[in-house]
């Protein structure tokens, strides 16, 4: 008799335990910090790259003074790289202003996204100067080979470096638009839904 | 949500009862529920690309709420309380259901955090070897501690 009244207990609690779930079908989730969670991940990916970039660049700035002054190039070359690549420095970091991961966890979401948007208006500008200029550099830099002995190896190793430089460079620059792309849909959307 | 990974998206609605029975059994008040549940769903979220279907999908994300749940019992952190993961207040509701829901509670949160883990399977009809697969024990050990569970159960309701 005792076990018929524990197995009572127990299925009461089962049953409860199907009201529970019950319940719960009825409810759907809104989650703001998991898709805030998300959305830091992206930014801070970005954030991360556009250093990488500058790194590579203030790095590169260094090494081509030095090698190109090795290499017996003219000085208006040099002085012409160094002044490109300290633009592409300073225009990373002022397109990148505003862009805090940290300010996806807790900050205003929409200055996010508005900072997103003009980081990707800047970087369209920014190829409007960059691909003319370089182009611009990289023959000016074949010329100085060919003015120097054994300048036609120095010229297509140049010119190989450039490939895989502007092909890493382009693929970076795709991943951190797309991924840009998908923080500023994903804070629509929280606005809208926040929003009715 | 389009943006998010779809999949995850569908597995946690899916599976949104689970992770938030698991967290409503855990704690103490309706504020503390929201927090656990955004923190199981944090810590599914970064485990999901990483998980490689070695255990079946249910059985993750049972182990990943409890894990959550039982390390958050013991370090009790405070954090900032974040808008709702749920609009269900199974605390302060006064229909039937609620008040048997919360009788429910009751029984299972005066159980120490692991056997609330195990009888909340049971509850689930999850057999002894997946209940142990769970929560890192054998089967034996389950029928154990299930045996010992209902006799504290038991004397909860003599009370």
């Amino acid at each position: 008799m005792e076990n018929f009244a524990d197995n009572l207990e127990f299925e009461e609690m089962k049953r409860q335990c199907m009201l529970l779930k019950e319940k719960l079908d009825k409810e759907a989730i809104v989650n703001e910090k998991l898709i805030r969670s998300s959305m830091q991940d992206k930014v801070s990916y970005i954030v991360r790259r556009k250093r990488i970039v500058m790194l590579i660049a203030i790095v590169g700035l260094f090494y081509c003074t030095y090698i190109f002054s090795i290499l017996g190039f003219s000085m208006f070359l040099r002085i012409f790289t160094c002044i490109f690549l300290l633009v592409a420095v300073g225009y990373n970091y002022y397109s990148s202003k505003g862009m805090d991961s940290q300010r996806v966890v807790s900050g205003n979401l929409l200055e996010v996204s508005e900072a997103l948007v003009r980081m990707n208006l800047l970087g369209i500008r920014w190829f409007y100067f960059a691909i003319p200029t370089v182009l611009f550099w990289l023959g000016w830099f074949i010329y100085e080979c060919f003015q120097t002995e054994g300048g036609s190896y120095m010229a297509y190793g140049g010119i190989g470096g450039f490939i895989v430089g502007a092909i890493i460079g382009l693929r970076l620059y795709f991943s951190m638009r797309r991924k840009s792309k998908e923080v500023i849909s994903q804070i629509e959307e929280l606005e809208n839904y926040k929003n009715g | 949500m389009k943006t998010l990974d779809a999949a995850f998206a569908q597995m946690i609605k899916e599976h949104k009862n689970t992770i938030y029975t698991v967290c409503f059994m855990f704690s103490n008040d309706s504020d503390e529920v929201s927090d656990l549940f955004q923190e199981v769903l944090i810590n599914l979220w970064k485990g999901y690309g990483s998980f490689k279907n070695l255990s079946s999908i249910d059985t993750w994300i049972w182990k990943v709420s409890f894990n959550t749940c039982i390390s958050y019992e013991r370090q009790k952190k405070k954090r900032n309380t974040v808008p709702l993961s749920m609009d269900i207040n199974l605390f302060e509701d006064n229909d039937e259901d609620s008040r048997q829901i919360r009788q429910l509670y009751s029984r299972i949160h005066q159980l120490k955090p692991f056997d609330r883990a195990i009888i909340l399977l049971w509850l689930e009809n999850i057999s002894y070897e997946e209940i142990g697969a769970i929560v890192g024990i054998s089967a034996k050990n389950v029928s154990v501690r299930l045996f010992r569970i209902k006799e504290e159960l038991k004397k909860m309701s003599n009370r």
